[in-house]
């Protein structure tokens, strides 16, 4: 069982890390456009994160990061980022259970399982609501996981370090 | 094993069971959610400063990028400004003359009160399926859900969806679940000016309700039409760029292309009220009269 305090001090670390993230998302990979298409980097945090904390810290970080997600972003209903992260945490902290060991590759992996995930959950949500066009929400789904997958650069080794660091500290 | 997954159901149901009551928050909520409202309260200085540092850095670029450019661009200003002003005077003397005429057929007076509060772009939106501003006025400088956003130029540029203390939301006429009446301005038939999700990444959106055959043309003006008060009349959408069938090949659309530039802006027009008068022309038939 690890110390309260140490848990709090990882927490703190990994939610300033979040808002770093959040900077980095609406100051820099907003302004990029890739066949008119812009990174969308906050499905990768709960994705990553579930991969070196496992199956039970991993899933609570998405939700908390998708409650906030949702309340600062549009979104297809109320909470819908919180679903989504959450459930994607749960398949990513899996993954990096049983199939790959945490690292670059596992990352890159959950990351693009994360996205795909997120996407698919929206264009459901969007034809369950009426809005057809499968095709183009395909393209559109598909084209964001691609060019959000190197930003997963910036986020793996941030996290890394405070997964190592904090672990390491106690 | 069992363990985890048992509690991955766990955290997924406290994540359907916050959705159910952010949804239901929403619901019975007129301008935002009390949670929502908190959250954009909190962020918005954040947004603001995040917008400074973008707006600050797109100036540097584009000082080094498009000096020339800009000569030009202030060269031909230049030359329309000129233009302009004689259409002015010329506009200055129709003013009058048509005060003159109103006053002597006994006509209402046209008015176009419009009560504006200016706001600044703090975000557009960062994902790929929507089309939404997030600007840095609320409830406090009397925003409501449902006001019109415009340019300076008075074009418009969309709608309030979610209006907190400090911030709001507007959605663009770009987005899929925009929907404004509008009107063909030359030849005053009526439309619907929608958000399409297949036109949105392309800048354009499309004009329905057209019927089989309209009277349509490229660069044909599209205007609001003010029908039943919601939103101002005459408020410029933009123009026609092309008429094709609906995917049902039962009907015509056009494919409008906005007059603001949606993705340049920084400053922005919300119409906190309106009071529009038109003319009201009573014709009097020489029957009635002799009744």
């Amino acid at each position: 069982m690890q110390p309260k305090s140490y848990l709090i001090f990882k927490w703190i670390v990994y939610a300033l890390a979040t808002l770093l993230m959040l900077a980095f998302q609406s100051l820099v990979l907003s302004q990029i456009r890739v066949m008119g298409l812009t990174p969308f980097l906050y499905p990768v945090l709960p994705a990553v994160a579930a991969m070196y904390e496992g199956g039970r810290r991993g899933p609570v970080y998405a939700l908390a990061v998708g409650v906030v997600c949702g309340l600062l972003l549009p979104e297809p209903f109320p909470g819908f980022f919180g679903i989504a992260f959450t459930l994607s945490a749960v398949l990513c902290a899996r993954v990096a259970e049983r199939l790959l060991a945490p690292g670059l590759l596992c990352g890159i992996l959950v990351s693009a399982m994360s996205l795909a995930l997120t996407g698919a959950l929206r264009i459901l949500v969007q034809l369950l609501t009426g809005g057809g066009y499968l095709e183009l929400m395909a393209r559109i789904a598909l084209g964001e996981t691609l060019i959000t997958l190197p930003a997963v650069l910036v986020v793996l080794p941030l996290y890394r370090v405070i997964h190592k660091r904090c672990a390491a500290d106690y | 094993m069992k363990q985890p997954d048992r509690f991955g159901i766990m955290v997924l149901s406290v994540a359907a069971a916050i959705a159910v009551l952010l949804s239901v928050m929403a619901y019975f909520s007129t301008n935002s959610a009390a949670l929502p409202n908190i959250a954009g309260t909190i962020a918005a200085p954040f947004r603001a400063a995040a917008a400074a540092i973008t707006e600050t850095v797109d100036g540097w670029k584009d000082y080094v990028t498009e000096f020339d450019q800009l000569k030009e661009e202030n060269r031909q200003l230049k030359l329309e400004l000129a233009e302009k002003e004689a259409i002015l005077r010329q506009a200055e003397l129709d003013r009058e003359e048509n005060a003159r005429l109103r006053k002597l057929a006994e006509l209402r007076e046209q008015r176009r009160d419009l009560h504006f509060e200016s706001a600044r772009v703090l975000a557009q939106d960062d994902s790929n399926w929507s089309s939404l501003l997030t600007i840095n006025k609320g409830t406090a400088h009397g925003i409501q859900t449902g006001n019109c956003v415009v340019t300076e130029e008075g074009y418009l540029i969309g709608i309030v969806t979610e209006a907190g203390l400090n911030w709001a939301t507007v959605r663009t006429i770009l987005d899929s679940g925009s929907s404004v009446g509008a009107l063909v301005f030359r030849s005053g038939a009526s439309a619907v000016a929608q958000g399409d999700f297949a036109l949105m990444g392309q800048g354009r959106l499309s004009l329905t309700y057209l019927g089989t055959d309209p009277d349509l043309a490229y660069g044909d003006l599209i205007v609001t039409s003010g029908l039943r008060g919601y939103y101002p009349a005459q408020l410029v959408i933009g123009s026609v760029e092309e008429v094709r069938s609906s995917d049902d090949g039962l009907d015509q659309i056009a494919v409008v292309r906005p007059a603001a530039e949606l993705e340049e802006l920084e400053q922005v027009f919300v119409i906190t009220s309106f009071d529009i008068v038109d003319s009201q022309v009573y014709i009097v038939y020489e029957d009635d009269l002799a009744e």
